[in-house]
């Protein structure tokens, strides 16, 4: 008999999040890795998406201390019991998304056509800017209660350990998708086109490409898959609170693609794999080993310092990260429309 | 045919004229030479065509269409290329990519038609394939078709830049000093292949340092000095220019 809590631990405490932060690692790749554009504020494309998609998923409560009063759209799905929550998760879900691109596209549009510094400058201040905005937008966000008991599509009830499986492996379900298409894209010429304006952006327009707009596309998708795995976020802790989203999740978000393999769409979800496993360990190699109270706080700054090392050690001896970028880029895919 | 008529043409970066009123033009199917001394403005002149820099006055018209002030895709649309005086490659691509990625108006370069994955968008892959592996084969570059750009020598990236821009099928081809650094052999090689070229069509417009190049290979020859042209005409009659001699080819 295999020990449920464990299975309820490990899918709330690691693979989902795993799962999640391998989404917006694979935007992040899409930015940095194949059209090396700088994104320092993944935290805030991150942070729109999970407020997004929590408003769209929860009921509306009363104002006053720990309960908030935010929108309520979820009733806009009641027509659809009892899958109210599922369509409402759907729709906050790509709502997530589009709203994240957006922003990312209204970021994009005046800095892409600069020096590559003002896209990370931007991008610093909008990190910055979201999460104050976030915090103080009270009648819409909960300021800094967050938003509350956000609900999943698929709950059990008390067994907690199905609910937990199911959304790690919708999660993954998710993340399947998502490479099946980013790598699809980046094999295509369109990768390749990526890969020169990041090698090269003079030779590039020189050759006759449209380096704006190709930028453009690659920031804004990037953007648009950040916001729609932070509603995946939101669902995942069921609150969603302006803390979370500090430029430290944007730091470990760069950890996961450069530890992974810059570049390699299957290198970062390794990455966002490795990060959250260092820090799944940090949280219970106190009960696993039965360590003194003594490590109880020292033990997440050993994480730090781990990390750091771990940083120092791959720039060393592995600097193209764990599974580096294949060295070839354009693969023939499947074909799906049109015979041979 | 005039094919580049570049017509009262200056730009200015801060204080200095990079190029000075600059008139002139090139005749389709022609080899044209631009010599000067360093600094006359030759490269700049270079940008200006094909866009990456826009004149500050003057007109630059191509086949009849005013080009000036257009970014460079769409002057590449209309079938101008250059090359670059030090080569651009993309490092980590390899020789093969870098060849390919460099065609024009490639349908998989959308990112909505590469996730569609239509047929008739990797015929044309296979195709543009095809004619790069064709293009590498006759610049001796095959057996180092995947292998990244990075690794190739100084002489290698040059005949690279070539292949780049044939693989575009441009009508105009401006080449920034396409011997310069290149062994002798392989710059016999390069000018055959311009000469076949322009014998199938194709017009050259090109940089060069070299006076054997120009004087025995160009049918105009083109003199830059201080942003502006001094002499125009047939090698014989522009080595005899007395302005050519003071300022460039010396007594």
């Amino acid at each position: 008999m295999v020990d449920l809590s464990l299975v309820t631990d490990l899918s709330r405490a690691w693979i989902a999040p795993a799962f999640i932060f391998a989404i917006v690692a694979l935007g992040l790749n899409l930015q940095w890795g194949h059209a090396g554009l700088f994104n320092a504020g993944v935290a805030g494309f991150f942070g729109i998406g999970a407020y997004i998609g929590a408003i769209f998923t929860t009921p509306a409560i009363g104002p006053g201390p720990g309960g908030p009063g935010h929108l309520g759209l979820v009733s806009l799905f009641a027509i659809f019991t009892p899958y109210t929550v599922l369509i409402a998760f759907l729709v906050g879900g790509i709502a997530a998304m589009v709203v994240s691109g957006l922003v990312g596209l209204l970021i994009a549009i005046p800095t892409l056509r600069l020096r590559a510094d003002y896209l990370a400058i931007a991008t610093l201040a909008l990190g910055a800017i979201a999460v104050e905005s976030i915090r103080n937008s009270d009648p819409v966000t909960g300021g800094v209660y967050g938003i509350l008991r956000i609900p999943r599509p698929w709950e059990f009830g008390q067994d907690v350990w199905r609910t937990e499986l199911a959304y790690a492996i919708t999660a993954g379900v998710i993340v399947l998708l998502v490479f099946f298409l980013i790598q699809r894209a980046t094999r295509a010429p369109w990768g390749r086109a990526l890969k020169a304006i990041r090698e090269d952006e003079d030779a590039a327009l020189a050759l006759g490409k449209n380096t704006y707009f190709l930028k453009l596309q690659a920031f804004v998708i990037g953007a648009a898959l950040m916001g729609g795995a932070g509603a995946l976020f939101a669902g995942l802790l069921r609150v969603a609170v302006p803390d979370s989203f500090t430029p430290a999740l944007t730091f470990s978000i760069w950890t996961m693609v450069i530890v992974g393999g810059s570049g390699n769409n299957k290198g970062v979800i390794v990455g966002a794999f490795a990060l959250t496993f260092l820090e799944y360990f940090t949280l219970r190699a106190k009960d696993w080993f039965n360590l003194s109270s003594f490590w109880d706080i020292r033990i997440f700054y050993l994480r730090l310092i781990a990390i750091g090392l771990l940083l120092i050690a791959l720039i060393l001896f592995r600097p193209a990260g764990l599974v580096p970028e294949p060295r070839k880029v354009t693969k023939k895919p499947w074909i799906l429309f049109g015979s041979r | 045919m005039l094919l580049l008529e570049v017509d009262g043409v200056s730009k200015s970066f801060g204080g200095i004229r990079a190029v000075d009123k600059c008139t002139l033009e090139v005749e389709a199917g022609s080899i044209v030479g631009l010599i000067g001394p360093n600094g006359a403005g030759k490269s700049t002149l270079f940008n200006l065509v094909i866009g990456t820099y826009s004149p500050d006055v003057g007109r630059i018209v191509f086949r009849d269409e005013r080009i000036d002030g257009m970014p460079p895709y769409e002057i590449v649309e209309r079938g101008l290329a250059k090359t670059f005086q030090i080569p651009r490659e993309f490092r980590s691509l390899t020789v093969l990519e870098n060849v390919m990625v460099s065609a024009r108006g490639e349908p998989g370069e959308s990112p909505v038609l590469s996730l569609l994955g239509l047929r008739r968008v990797w015929r044309r892959e296979e195709e543009l394939e095809r004619k790069s592996r064709d293009l590498l084969a006759l610049i001796g570059l095959s057996e180092l078709a995947d292998e990244p750009a990075r690794n190739l020598s100084g002489g290698q990236k040059k005949l690279l830049e070539l292949a780049r821009v044939l693989v575009m099928d441009p009508s105009l081809i401006l080449l920034d000093e396409p011997v310069a650094g290149v062994n002798p052999t392989l710059s016999l090689k390069i000018l055959s292949l311009i000469e076949d070229l322009r014998k199938s069509g194709k017009t050259f417009f090109l940089i060069e340092h070299d006076m054997n190049v120009v004087f025995n290979r160009c049918d105009r020859v083109i003199v830059m000095h201080q942003g502006r042209v001094i002499a125009e005409g047939k090698p014989a009659e522009v080595r005899a220019h007395p302005a050519v001699l003071e300022s460039y080819l010396g007594g």
